[in-house]
Protein backbone atom coordinates (compact mmCIF):
# COMPACT_ATOMS: atom_id res chain seq x y z
CA UNK A 1 0.00 0.00 0.00
CA UNK A 2 3.18 2.45 0.83
CA UNK A 3 4.50 1.69 -2.59
CA UNK A 4 1.56 1.87 -4.59
CA UNK A 5 1.19 5.35 -2.52
CA UNK A 6 4.61 6.30 -3.53
CA UNK A 7 4.27 5.25 -7.15
CA UNK A 8 0.74 7.23 -7.36
CA UNK A 9 2.72 10.62 -5.73
CA UNK A 10 5.44 10.09 -7.75
CA UNK A 11 3.12 9.70 -11.28
CA UNK A 12 0.96 13.13 -9.90
CA UNK A 13 3.93 14.88 -9.65
CA UNK A 14 4.86 13.61 -13.39
CA UNK A 15 2.03 14.62 -14.29
CA UNK A 16 2.23 18.07 -12.31
CA UNK A 17 5.48 19.00 -14.07
CA UNK A 18 4.93 18.42 -17.51
CA UNK A 19 1.39 19.56 -18.14
CA UNK A 20 1.58 23.17 -19.37
CA UNK A 21 -0.58 25.94 -16.91
CA UNK A 22 0.49 28.56 -19.07
CA UNK A 23 3.78 30.13 -19.48
CA UNK A 24 6.28 29.82 -16.78
CA UNK A 25 3.80 28.01 -14.45
CA UNK A 26 4.35 24.34 -14.38
CA UNK A 27 5.96 22.98 -11.55
CA UNK A 28 9.13 23.25 -13.25
CA UNK A 29 9.35 26.50 -13.91
CA UNK A 30 11.46 27.48 -17.59
CA UNK A 31 13.52 30.50 -17.48
CA UNK A 32 11.17 34.06 -17.81
CA UNK A 33 12.52 37.51 -19.06
CA UNK A 34 11.35 40.94 -20.01
CA UNK A 35 13.05 41.18 -23.38
CA UNK A 36 13.77 43.93 -25.53
CA UNK A 37 13.72 43.70 -29.21
CA UNK A 38 16.05 44.86 -31.31
CA UNK A 39 13.46 47.05 -33.12
CA UNK A 40 12.95 48.47 -29.08
CA UNK A 41 9.42 46.75 -29.03
CA UNK A 42 9.40 45.21 -25.45
CA UNK A 43 6.98 41.72 -24.85
CA UNK A 44 7.46 38.93 -21.66
CA UNK A 45 8.72 35.87 -23.05
CA UNK A 46 9.25 31.54 -21.45
CA UNK A 47 11.07 29.28 -22.43
CA UNK A 48 9.40 26.22 -22.98
CA UNK A 49 10.07 22.33 -22.74
CA UNK A 50 11.22 22.17 -26.24
CA UNK A 51 12.84 25.47 -26.48
CA UNK A 52 14.71 27.73 -24.59
CA UNK A 53 13.62 31.55 -23.50
CA UNK A 54 16.72 33.10 -26.06
CA UNK A 55 15.64 30.49 -28.84
CA UNK A 56 11.88 31.85 -28.78
CA UNK A 57 12.53 35.83 -28.50
CA UNK A 58 15.35 35.13 -30.75
CA UNK A 59 12.23 33.74 -32.84
CA UNK A 60 9.98 36.66 -32.16
CA UNK A 61 12.33 38.98 -32.87
CA UNK A 62 12.45 38.04 -36.59
CA UNK A 63 8.36 38.18 -36.66
CA UNK A 64 8.38 41.90 -34.66
CA UNK A 65 11.56 43.75 -36.25
CA UNK A 66 12.12 41.71 -39.68
CA UNK B 1 29.11 51.31 -61.93
CA UNK B 2 30.85 50.10 -65.56
CA UNK B 3 33.63 49.17 -63.09
CA UNK B 4 31.82 47.32 -60.28
CA UNK B 5 30.33 45.11 -63.25
CA UNK B 6 33.34 44.74 -64.84
CA UNK B 7 35.28 43.84 -61.06
CA UNK B 8 32.29 41.95 -60.52
CA UNK B 9 32.63 39.83 -63.67
CA UNK B 10 36.49 39.57 -63.01
CA UNK B 11 35.86 38.41 -59.70
CA UNK B 12 33.21 35.68 -60.50
CA UNK B 13 35.09 34.14 -63.26
CA UNK B 14 38.65 33.83 -60.95
CA UNK B 15 36.03 32.68 -58.61
CA UNK B 16 34.82 29.73 -61.29
CA UNK B 17 38.56 29.08 -61.79
CA UNK B 18 39.59 28.66 -58.65
CA UNK B 19 36.38 26.33 -57.90
CA UNK B 20 37.37 24.00 -60.29
CA UNK B 21 34.07 22.42 -61.93
CA UNK B 22 35.14 18.83 -61.40
CA UNK B 23 35.28 19.35 -57.44
CA UNK B 24 32.12 18.38 -54.99
CA UNK B 25 31.95 20.53 -53.20
CA UNK B 26 30.79 23.96 -53.77
CA UNK B 27 29.87 27.68 -52.36
CA UNK B 28 27.55 29.27 -54.69
CA UNK B 29 26.61 32.93 -53.48
CA UNK B 30 23.69 34.44 -54.98
CA UNK B 31 21.89 37.74 -55.27
CA UNK B 32 18.25 37.77 -54.95
CA UNK B 33 16.59 41.02 -55.86
CA UNK B 34 12.88 40.88 -54.74
CA UNK B 35 9.82 42.93 -54.98
CA UNK B 36 7.76 41.89 -51.77
CA UNK B 37 4.70 44.22 -52.97
CA UNK B 38 3.25 43.75 -55.75
CA UNK B 39 1.83 46.74 -56.06
CA UNK B 40 4.86 48.88 -55.55
CA UNK B 41 7.34 48.57 -58.26
CA UNK B 42 9.75 50.91 -56.60
CA UNK B 43 10.41 48.45 -53.62
CA UNK B 44 12.78 46.59 -54.48
CA UNK B 45 15.11 44.71 -51.73
CA UNK B 46 18.25 42.34 -51.98
CA UNK B 47 19.16 39.37 -50.01
CA UNK B 48 22.45 37.27 -50.50
CA UNK B 49 21.64 33.46 -50.60
CA UNK B 50 23.78 30.83 -50.08
CA UNK B 51 23.86 27.23 -51.94
CA UNK B 52 26.53 24.63 -50.79
CA UNK B 53 26.90 21.74 -53.10
CA UNK B 54 28.33 18.70 -51.92
CA UNK B 55 28.46 15.56 -53.44
CA UNK B 56 24.75 15.43 -54.84
CA UNK B 57 22.88 17.10 -52.24
CA UNK B 58 22.80 20.81 -51.97
CA UNK B 59 21.50 23.31 -49.20
CA UNK B 60 20.19 26.66 -49.72
CA UNK B 61 20.19 29.53 -47.05
CA UNK B 62 20.17 33.02 -46.84
CA UNK B 63 23.29 34.84 -45.29
CA UNK B 64 21.51 36.62 -42.90
CA UNK B 65 19.33 33.58 -41.69
CA UNK B 66 23.07 32.12 -40.98
CA UNK B 67 24.81 35.03 -39.34
CA UNK B 68 21.61 35.14 -37.45
CA UNK B 69 22.19 31.86 -36.18
CA UNK B 70 25.82 32.69 -35.09
CA UNK B 71 25.09 35.31 -33.48
CA UNK B 72 22.02 33.58 -31.02
CA UNK B 73 24.78 31.04 -30.09
CA UNK B 74 26.56 34.12 -28.74
CA UNK B 75 23.61 35.73 -27.26
CA UNK B 76 22.55 32.65 -25.41
CA UNK B 77 26.05 31.93 -24.12
CA UNK B 78 25.77 35.30 -22.50
CA UNK B 79 22.53 35.46 -21.66
CA UNK B 80 22.04 35.95 -17.30
CA UNK B 81 18.97 33.85 -16.28
CA UNK B 82 19.02 35.67 -13.72
CA UNK B 83 18.36 38.89 -14.54
CA UNK B 84 15.18 38.35 -15.49
CA UNK B 85 15.80 40.94 -18.92
CA UNK B 86 16.94 40.15 -22.02
CA UNK B 87 17.93 42.97 -24.28
CA UNK B 88 18.54 42.55 -27.85
CA UNK B 89 18.11 46.14 -28.88
CA UNK B 90 21.83 46.28 -28.08
CA UNK B 91 23.02 43.21 -30.55
CA UNK B 92 22.72 44.26 -34.54
CA UNK B 93 20.60 41.42 -35.41
CA UNK B 94 20.88 40.42 -39.17
CA UNK B 95 16.95 40.47 -40.67
CA UNK B 96 16.08 37.94 -43.04
CA UNK B 97 12.64 37.81 -45.02
CA UNK B 98 14.08 34.20 -46.02
CA UNK B 99 13.95 31.69 -42.58
CA UNK B 100 14.19 28.76 -44.85
CA UNK B 101 16.80 26.18 -45.05
CA UNK B 102 16.21 23.69 -48.18
CA UNK B 103 17.51 20.49 -48.60
CA UNK B 104 18.12 19.04 -52.16
CA UNK B 105 18.73 15.50 -53.74
CA UNK B 106 17.99 14.29 -57.02
CA UNK B 107 14.93 12.22 -55.17
CA UNK B 108 13.44 14.83 -53.06
CA UNK B 109 13.24 18.77 -52.14
CA UNK B 110 12.64 19.18 -48.18
CA UNK B 111 12.04 22.68 -47.58
CA UNK B 112 12.46 23.54 -43.88
CA UNK B 113 10.67 26.64 -42.84
CA UNK B 114 10.92 29.08 -39.44
CA UNK B 115 7.61 30.06 -38.95
CA UNK B 116 7.90 30.55 -34.87
CA UNK B 117 8.44 26.84 -35.20
CA UNK B 118 9.63 24.52 -38.05
CA UNK B 119 7.34 23.62 -40.25
CA UNK B 120 8.48 21.06 -43.35
CA UNK B 121 6.68 20.05 -46.86
CA UNK B 122 8.72 18.12 -49.80
CA UNK B 123 8.64 18.57 -52.97
CA UNK B 124 9.32 16.19 -56.06
CA UNK B 125 11.82 17.80 -58.46
CA UNK B 126 10.69 15.71 -60.86
CA UNK B 127 7.71 18.19 -61.47
CA UNK B 128 10.11 20.81 -62.60
CA UNK B 129 9.63 20.53 -66.11
CA UNK B 130 12.19 22.15 -67.22
CA UNK B 131 11.64 23.41 -71.25
CA UNK B 132 15.36 24.14 -72.80
CA UNK B 133 16.09 26.42 -75.45
CA UNK B 134 19.21 26.73 -78.00
CA UNK B 135 19.49 30.36 -76.97
CA UNK B 136 23.06 31.57 -75.48
CA UNK B 137 24.36 34.38 -73.81
CA UNK B 138 27.20 35.30 -72.12
CA UNK B 139 26.63 36.32 -68.21
CA UNK B 140 29.69 37.47 -66.39
CA UNK B 141 31.73 35.36 -68.83
CA UNK B 142 30.31 32.55 -68.71
CA UNK B 143 28.18 30.57 -71.18
CA UNK B 144 24.84 30.43 -70.35
CA UNK B 145 21.89 28.68 -72.29
CA UNK B 146 18.13 29.66 -71.61
CA UNK B 147 15.32 27.07 -69.83
CA UNK B 148 11.72 28.18 -68.90
CA UNK B 149 9.81 26.27 -65.72
CA UNK B 150 6.93 27.10 -64.31
CA UNK B 151 6.13 26.52 -60.16
CA UNK B 152 4.57 27.69 -57.28
CA UNK B 153 2.50 30.11 -59.67
CA UNK B 154 4.96 31.75 -61.63
CA UNK B 155 6.87 31.55 -65.11
CA UNK B 156 10.62 31.68 -64.84
CA UNK B 157 13.46 32.19 -67.51
CA UNK B 158 16.67 30.46 -65.85
CA UNK B 159 20.22 30.22 -67.22
CA UNK B 160 22.11 27.49 -66.84
CA UNK B 161 26.11 27.48 -67.78
CA UNK B 162 27.57 23.58 -68.62
CA UNK B 163 30.94 25.62 -67.66
CA UNK B 164 30.20 24.13 -64.40
CA UNK B 165 28.11 20.86 -64.63
CA UNK B 166 26.04 20.61 -61.17
CA UNK B 167 22.58 20.25 -61.48
CA UNK B 168 21.42 22.38 -59.32
CA UNK B 169 20.88 26.28 -58.44
CA UNK B 170 19.26 28.76 -56.39
CA UNK B 171 16.03 28.32 -53.73
CA UNK B 172 14.19 24.97 -54.95
CA UNK B 173 15.44 25.04 -58.30
CA UNK B 174 17.48 22.15 -60.08
CA UNK B 175 17.86 19.30 -62.47
CA UNK B 176 19.61 21.35 -65.51
CA UNK B 177 22.58 20.10 -67.11
CA UNK B 178 24.73 23.09 -65.60
CA UNK B 179 24.71 25.23 -62.59
CA UNK B 180 22.34 27.74 -62.87
CA UNK B 181 23.53 31.48 -62.86
CA UNK B 182 20.45 33.72 -63.37
CA UNK B 183 16.57 32.58 -62.85
CA UNK B 184 13.67 35.54 -63.00
CA UNK B 185 10.13 35.06 -62.99
CA UNK B 186 8.81 36.94 -65.75
CA UNK B 187 7.29 39.61 -63.64
CA UNK B 188 10.54 40.50 -62.25
CA UNK B 189 9.15 39.95 -58.81
CA UNK B 190 12.66 37.67 -57.67
CA UNK B 191 15.79 37.35 -59.62
CA UNK B 192 18.33 35.29 -58.13
CA UNK B 193 22.25 36.07 -59.88
CA UNK B 194 24.85 34.29 -59.31
CA UNK B 195 27.81 36.57 -57.54
CA UNK B 196 30.67 33.92 -56.80
CA UNK B 197 31.69 30.45 -56.93
CA UNK B 198 33.66 28.74 -53.92
CA UNK B 199 35.07 25.77 -53.09
CA UNK B 200 34.14 24.55 -49.66
CA UNK B 201 34.56 22.10 -47.47
CA UNK B 202 31.64 19.78 -48.05
CA UNK B 203 30.19 20.27 -44.40
CA UNK B 204 26.45 21.56 -44.48
CA UNK B 205 26.43 24.57 -42.39
CA UNK B 206 22.36 23.69 -41.00
CA UNK B 207 21.78 20.05 -38.99
CA UNK B 208 18.07 19.10 -40.24
CA UNK B 209 16.35 20.89 -37.46
CA UNK B 210 15.19 18.22 -34.89
CA UNK B 211 11.35 18.99 -34.17
CA UNK B 212 9.26 19.88 -37.36
CA UNK B 213 5.77 19.68 -38.44
CA UNK B 214 5.43 18.10 -41.71
CA UNK B 215 2.71 19.93 -43.38
CA UNK B 216 1.18 19.92 -47.05
CA UNK B 217 3.02 22.70 -48.96
CA UNK B 218 -0.91 23.76 -49.61
CA UNK B 219 -1.44 24.29 -46.02
CA UNK B 220 2.03 26.03 -45.36
CA UNK B 221 1.21 28.29 -48.10
CA UNK B 222 -2.50 28.93 -46.58
CA UNK B 223 -1.13 29.32 -43.08
CA UNK B 224 1.80 32.14 -44.07
CA UNK B 225 -1.46 33.51 -45.91
CA UNK B 226 -3.08 33.43 -42.61
CA UNK B 227 -0.44 35.17 -40.62
CA UNK B 228 0.28 37.80 -42.97
CA UNK B 229 -3.47 38.65 -42.86
CA UNK B 230 -3.68 38.40 -38.66
CA UNK B 231 0.31 38.93 -37.82
CA UNK B 232 -0.81 39.51 -34.12
CA UNK B 233 -2.84 36.84 -33.23
CA UNK B 234 -0.26 34.19 -34.46
CA UNK B 235 2.16 36.26 -32.23
CA UNK B 236 0.47 35.72 -28.84
CA UNK B 237 -0.45 32.13 -29.83
CA UNK B 238 3.47 31.88 -29.36
CA UNK B 239 4.11 33.73 -26.56
CA UNK B 240 2.59 36.28 -24.02
CA UNK B 241 4.07 39.81 -25.59
CA UNK B 242 2.46 43.04 -24.54
CA UNK B 243 3.08 45.13 -27.79
CA UNK B 244 2.11 48.61 -28.35
CA UNK B 245 -0.97 49.97 -30.55
CA UNK B 246 1.13 51.51 -32.41
CA UNK B 247 3.87 48.68 -32.99
CA UNK B 248 0.76 46.30 -33.46
CA UNK B 249 -0.19 48.47 -35.87
CA UNK B 250 3.34 48.85 -37.89
CA UNK B 251 3.44 45.12 -37.97
CA UNK B 252 0.34 44.66 -39.54
CA UNK B 253 0.85 47.11 -41.79
CA UNK B 254 3.78 45.45 -42.74
CA UNK B 255 2.17 42.51 -43.03
CA UNK B 256 -0.27 43.42 -45.69
CA UNK B 257 2.84 45.22 -47.55
CA UNK B 258 4.27 41.69 -47.81
CA UNK B 259 1.84 40.10 -50.17
CA UNK B 260 3.94 38.57 -52.90
CA UNK B 261 5.06 35.27 -51.73
CA UNK B 262 7.72 33.53 -54.41
CA UNK B 263 5.17 30.71 -53.59
CA UNK B 264 1.86 32.26 -55.12
CA UNK B 265 0.15 28.85 -54.96
CA UNK B 266 1.71 25.01 -54.25
CA UNK B 267 0.83 24.06 -58.02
Amino acid sequence: MKNFKSLLCLFLFMIAGTSSFGEGNSLFKYDCADVTFSCGATGYVCGNANESLVDRAWKLDGEICG
Amino acid sequence: MKIAITLLATCLTVSVMLAQPGSQALKCTYQLTFQPDSTDKNNQQNELMLLYISKNESQFVSKNFMLRDSLKKVVKRNYDPSSGHLDLSQVSIPQTRFRFIIYKSQEIIDVFYDKLGWFKYSEDPEELCWEISNEIKSINGLSCQKAMVSHGGRNYVAWFTNEIPVPDGPYIFSGLPGLIVEITDTQNHYNFSLIQVQNHNGIFPFEEPKDYLTISKAKFLSFMADYRKNPIKHLKQYASVSLSPAERKRIKDRESRRNNPIELKAN
